[in-house]
């Protein structure tokens, strides 16, 4: 047991103490229990990915919110500032070619990237974790043909796959999120039912079905939460992934289209600026800034998926101490 | 001694080439009418019979051949009564145990009756099946380290098996948990605790607390003892005794260790090649054991203070390829060239002991 420092310090090595921190572990409902987990877990290594995790999200989710407040001007409006101006009072972090202010277009980019990848997301987990399950415990002949179909699925490259199916639906938000869902749907179709097939052979699994368990039960209760622990961190990868896919649709003309604030279009169209240095020697911030954001918000996600997976699994977080 | 073995349940050709000849399907055991005109199966059960096992068949079919783990054992045990299978490993007493509440991989077939309270468990389908794990028939299992789910609590344990048999609402499923604890000598103050703030002992009787939480009238107890240290042992053994008078429980005790048989049995049967080759009371089969290979298994416990170990020589039967007569006559001192011909009647010494041997 780690000693001093932590927010559980009463609950010393020595002789028993009555009351202190303990008392949270026991007693009180679910959420209050989980609480007091996560509060006793705050200082350790995990505990600090969390914090600088949720710090990260947090931030990108308030500006999301308040994107209208912090922005100060329109992100669509043309000819707010000159062109390609350099980084100055007025625009903080200048404007592009066409004259739009880059801060206020990367505060709203915000919006439409964790809207789109957080849609995505849900939609794929929705489909592919209860397959994957479904799949891995019950077997035979419907996982097998559920793994045929999302191997081919997941045999065709991202982008064009996302291109088919944006080409398919036609472009908005909405069907973005689709396109990009639908690539990352065998991802954790595959990682659910690989986790499904090793903890069904778990002697606990077969207790379970020898207390009476039902199918359904075995799964929701016994092999779902041992399987979840997995899905924090595809999620994480998975949502920075998305962003890319993304990025690469609008840069291609599908999905999210031009006037909208998104940071992969800003660097898709900043990056051809680059490389004439003659013309146009200091545009930077263009794309430096765009994909500023988009690096910071995949880390945060990452730090996030990985200090929740090391604290959401009980065995792993007793063998840190 | 008869002249002239009666071959009971397998009627088989006396010399050819065996393995071969073997049919992948299962044969029915035609000769058992023969058998049952002798008497009861399994005599000694009186009234009050919890469950019946009569002629039960267990083969598991892989895709090259087909394991007989089960041959024609027939057994029954009545209301608060210790009956323990022993027998080494590999000789089907897991299997029996597992035929009981079908928990066996999809591709096994059996055959024979097992009836309880009246109903043949193998007729049912799988939801009353399923209603019947756990209520009225209960199973604890050898490794109690890894029985329990370790992202549940053991209050969720509780929760989830009573839920599983019938809406309850948590407050009172929580109460039951409690009193089941309570039982098993575990401290309810530890509900909400995890299964790896838990010793092996404490697991085990965590197992045995959920298998009793709605006082099933049949447990099944496979290796229930094995993997825990002498002392606990012999506190779950203390446990089981207790909670059988408490609730009438029947227990099948399934084991190798002779030392837990002759703790707490009322009677025995010892398996061997997927045979019941010996039943009796645990007096019978321990002081006047009447098969050889009872004879050889009670000499190869360790005495303390004995210099020299005994054994038997070589191994168990492959069941996959059983030899045609009696499983044991390979290893047998005393095989004789009717042993080889088709797995002998049995013989009854008393009204409730029975061996099944030539000699």
């Amino acid at each position: 047991m780690r000693t001093g420092g932590t927010a559980e310090g009463s609950r010393g090595c020595g002789p028993a103490t009555a009351g202190g921190a303990a008392g949270a572990l026991v007693g009180g409902s679910r959420l209050q229990r989980t609480w007091a987990i996560l509060r006793s877990e705050l200082f350790t290594p995990s505990g600090v990915r969390i914090i600088i995790g949720v710090v990260i999200v947090v931030f990108y989710l308030f500006v999301a919110v308040f994107a209208p407040v912090l922005a100060p001007y329109d992100p669509q409006k043309l000819g707010v500032g000159g062109r390609l101006e350099t980084p100055s009072p007025a625009h903080p972090f200048g404007t592009t070619y066409l004259g739009y202010d880059l801060l206020s277009r990367t505060i709203y980019g915000t919006r439409t990237a964790l809207e789109i990848v957080l849609l995505a997301s849900v939609i794929a987990m929705a489909v592919g974790v209860p397959l994957g399950l479904v799949s891995g415990y019950l077997g035979g002949w419907p996982d097998r043909v559920l793994v045929l179909i999302m191997d081919s699925v997941y045999s065709f490259p991202d982008l064009i796959l996302a291109i088919v199916i944006a080409a398919v639906l036609g472009s908005g938000m909405f069907n973005a999120a689709v396109a990009v869902s639908v690539v990352y749907v065998p991802q954790y179709f595959r990682v659910t039912r690989n986790h499904t097939l090793s903890v069904r052979e778990e002697p606990f699994v077969e207790a379970a079905r020898a207390l009476g368990a039902s199918k359904f039960d075995i799964i929701r209760r016994y092999i779902f939460p041992n399987v979840s622990q997995s899905i924090p961190v595809i999620l994480t990868v998975n949502s920075a992934d998305a962003i890319l896919t993304l990025a690469g649709l609008s840069f291609l003309g599908f999905g999210i289209t031009p006037p909208k604030p998104f940071w992969g279009l800003d660097v898709s169209e900043a990056w051809r600026y680059l490389t004439m240095t003659k013309e146009y020697p200091q545009v930077w911030w263009w794309t430096a800034i765009p994909g500023l954001a988009i690096v910071i918000l995949i880390i945060g996600f990452t730090l996030l998926g990985e200090g929740l997976n090391d604290i959401l699994n009980p065995q792993l977080r007793e063998s840190q101490r | 001694m008869r002249p002239e073995p009666i071959t009971t349940s397998e009627p088989r050709t006396i010399r050819g080439p065996v393995a071969t000849s073997e049919p992948r399907t299962m044969r029915e055991p035609a000769a058992t009418s023969e058998a049952r005109a002798e008497g009861p199966a399994d005599a000694g059960a009186g009234g009050d019979v919890v469950v019946s096992i009569r002629n039960l068949w267990t083969c598991y079919h892989t895709k090259r051949r087909t394991v007989k783990a089960c041959q024609d054992v027939s057994l029954d045990l009545r209301r608060g009564e210790v009956y323990s299978l022993v027998g080494e490993s590999a000789c089907g007493k897991s299997t029996l145990g597992a035929t009981i509440m079908n928990l066996l991989p999809d591709k096994t077939e059996v055959k024979g009756e097992i009836i309880f309270r009246g109903r043949n468990l193998l007729e049912l389908d799988r939801e009353e099946l399923r209603q019947l794990r756990g209520k009225d028939i209960a199973l604890i299992f050898q490794d109690p380290m890894t029985r329990l789910d370790p992202l549940m609590s053991i209050e969720d344990h509780f929760v989830e098996t009573l839920r599983s048999h019938g809406e309850i609402e948590r407050e009172e499923a929580r109460r039951r948990a409690a009193l089941a604890l309570d039982a098993v000598g575990v401290p309810p103050s530890r509900l909400r605790d995890y299964p790896h703030q838990f010793s092996g002992g404490m697991r085990q009787r965590i197992m045995i607390a959920l298998a009793l939480v709605f006082e099933p009238s049949l447990l099944i107890a496979d290796e229930a003892t094995t993997s825990l240290d002498v002392v606990v042992q012999a506190q779950i053994l203390r446990l089981l005794r207790q909670l059988r008078n408490r609730y009438g429980l029947a227990i099948l005790n399934i084991t190798h260790d002779l030392g837990v048989v002759a703790e707490i049995s009322d009677r025995v049967a010892v398996m061997y090649g997927g045979r019941v080759v010996e039943q009796g009371t645990a007096e019978e089969v321990f002081h006047q054991p009447a098969h050889p290979y009872t004879r050889g298994l009670l000499s190869s416990v360790i005495h303390m203070g004995s210099k020299s170990l005994s054994w038997i020589d070589g191994m168990p039967p492959d069941l996959g390829d059983p030899p045609p007569g009696c499983p044991y006559a390979p290893r047998c001192d005393r095989r004789r060239p009717e042993c080889e011909r088709g797995f002998p009647a049995a013989k009854w010494l008393s009204s409730t002991h029975r061996y099944c041997c030539v000699d």
